[in-house]
Order: C-alpha cells, then sequence, then structure tokens
C-alpha cells in the first residue's frame, strides 16, 4: 500500500473538526478508494458487486465518523469495514443463491468469467481459480498479505486475529495452492 | 503446458481492471452524497412560523372571550338603564343599538334567578 500516512494523520485530525470534515473526508476517499476497491475486487470478482460495496463502505464509515476514535489508523479502519461489507455480501450471497461452498465458488468464477474487467492472462486466471478454493477469511488473509503486501500487524486489527494465526493462516493458503497447481500439472 | 506456480519467483500481478475515469467519479459521487444539505430560507424561517401561528392561535382565543365578556357587560348595562327609566326613547335607544331580544331576555332570566 503506498499511502501517504502524514496526510492521512492530518485528514484524521481534520475529521473532529465539523467544518473541515467534509473535506478532510472527500480527501480521503480520493486517497484510499482504489487499495480498498482492490481488497474488495479481490474477494467478489465482480467490478460491479465491487462497486457496490465500495460505496457502501465508505457511506458507512461517513455515517459512523463520530464512532471513530482513532485508536486505529483511518485506513486500518476502512479496510475493517471493507472486510466485514464483503464477508457479510458473500454470507448473504451464499443463503441466497446456493448451499454449498462449491458452489459459491463456482458462482465466483462464474462471475470472473463474466466480467469484461479481467485482464489476466491464463495462469492469473488459474491462480483466481486457485484462491477462490480456499475458505473466504483465508482468501482475505492471503489477498491482503500477497497483493497488498500488508504488514501482519495491520491485518490482525483489520481482522480482529493475532499475528501468529494469520501467519499460519497465509502458510497454508500458499501450501494448498502450490498444491492444486501441482495436481493439475 | 505447464503452469508451475512459483510463489518466490512469481511477482503478484493485479488482474482486474476498472471502466474508465472510474475511481474519479466515484470520488464525486461520494463527496455529492455525504455534501452538508443545504437549508432554505424557507426550511429556515419555519420555526418562526410556527411561533408566529401559535401567537396568532393563542391571540384569536383572547379576544373571542374578551368579546364575549364585553357583550354581557353591553347587555347588563343596557338592562339596568331599561329597569331604572323604562321609557320609549331608552328602548328606541338601546334597540338601535342592536341589542337583541334574546340578550335581553337572558339577562331578564338570569336577574329573576
Amino acid at each position: 500500500m503506498n499511502i501517504n500516512r502524514q496526510e492521512l494523520d492530518r485528514l484524521t485530525l481534520e475529521l473532529k473538526d465539523e467544518t473541515l470534515r467534509h473535506k478532510a473526508f472527500s480527501r480521503i476517499v480520493e486517497m484510499l478508494s482504489k487499495p480498498i476497491y482492490w481488497h474488495i475486487r479481490k474477494m467478489v470478482l465482480s467490478h460491479a458487486d465491487a462497486d457496490d460495496l465500495l460505496q457502501n463502505t465508505f457511506m458507512k464509515a461517513w455515517q459512523a465518523i463520530d464512532s471513530f476514535r482513532g485508536d486505529s489508523q483511518i485506513h486500518t479502519w476502512l479496510y475493517k469495514i471493507a472486510s466485514n461489507e464483503t464477508l457479510t455480501f458473500l454470507a448473504q450471497q451464499r443463503i441466497k443463491n446456493i448451499s454449498t461452498s462449491l458452489e459459491m465458488e463456482e458462482l465466483l468464477l462464474n462471475n470472473l468469467k463474466a466480467d469484461s474487467y479481467f485482464d489476466g492472462d491464463e495462469l492469473q486466471r488459474r491462480l483466481q481459480e486457485a484462491i477462490l478454493t480456499l475458505p473466504e477469511k483465508q482468501r482475505l488473509v492471503f489477498n491482503m498479505r500477497y497483493y497488498d503486501n500488508i504488514p501482519y500487524e495491520e491485518m490482525a486489527t483489520i481482522c480482529n486475529n493475532s499475528v501468529g494465526a494469520l501467519k499460519a493462516s497465509y502458510h497454508h493458503a500458499v501450501k494448498k495452492i502450490e498444491a492444486i497447481f501441482k495436481t493439475e500439472d | 503446458m505447464k503452469h508451475n506456480f512459483d510463489f518466490e519467483n512469481c511477482s503478484p500481478t493485479n488482474p482486474f481492471s476498472t471502466p474508465e475515469g472510474y475511481f474519479e467519479k466515484f470520488a464525486r459521487k461520494i463527496e455529492a452524497a455525504t455534501a452538508p444539505k443545504q437549508i432554505s430560507l424557507a426550511q429556515r424561517s419555519r420555526p418562526y412560523w410556527y411561533a408566529a401561528a401559535a401567537v396568532a392561535l393563542v391571540l384569536s382565543i383572547g379576544a373571542f372571550f374578551f368579546q364575549d365578556y364585553r357583550n354581557d357587560a353591553i347587555i347588563k348595562e343596557q338592562a339596568k338603564e331599561l329597569a331604572s327609566n323604562p321609557d320609549e326613547d331608552a328602548i328606541k335607544r338601546i334597540l338601535e343599538e342592536e341589542t337583541s331580544e334574546a340578550m335581553i331576555i337572558d339577562y331578564i332570566l338570569a336577574d329573576a334567578e
């Protein structure tokens, strides 16, 4: 994540001032909508769903801005909201459309195939298929670490989990994906 | 064709894309959706209108009861005048002042009780 932390810290302070709040929040949206979008998108795969969830994330953050006390960094707080929104959405999709995780995997794969905003090559498509075999929380951990290189300490705050558990989860995810590629070859 | 996946040597590539100008449009959409609502002059002055309506209502009720009290006083005055000086001029004058017959009867009955 390439974020200007100093500017974010200043904007976070400005959020507490009602006269500066809207402008500061708009700037935060400009700075963080991209990384948070990719975070969501890698979970739901389709652009339309990622767009809805990104909007929900920022609107919920705006409505709850008074409850943000600055215990964590603003981007960590937003990642947490986005992760919760995404996991809730996937759980609702599961209940709405299907009953088993295999079927959920198929649904997401179909979303990926139907989405015109996927530019990956054959290897990347296979990697996405392999990632989809992971349980949702493990997928979240894998994506944050593999694609965004988020420090485990930050991931621990976002996922409400210990650093040790997240390291183990990532390690298992990598092993599973490697095993899938070996089996296919 | 083999597709070995080597985590050590394969750098992560984001395979997804978005529509042209998506993030700029998104930022503008959120900025508009979270903008403080502009309060119109009519909305701002609404409490004053309510207060003015309440004052007008209180004054109307007061005026109604005051008028009633004033009518009673006039009737009593006229009836007294009639009783002390029951000449035709007095009756004529009272009738000219449009005091109704019913008002006079009411007063006489009340007095009789």
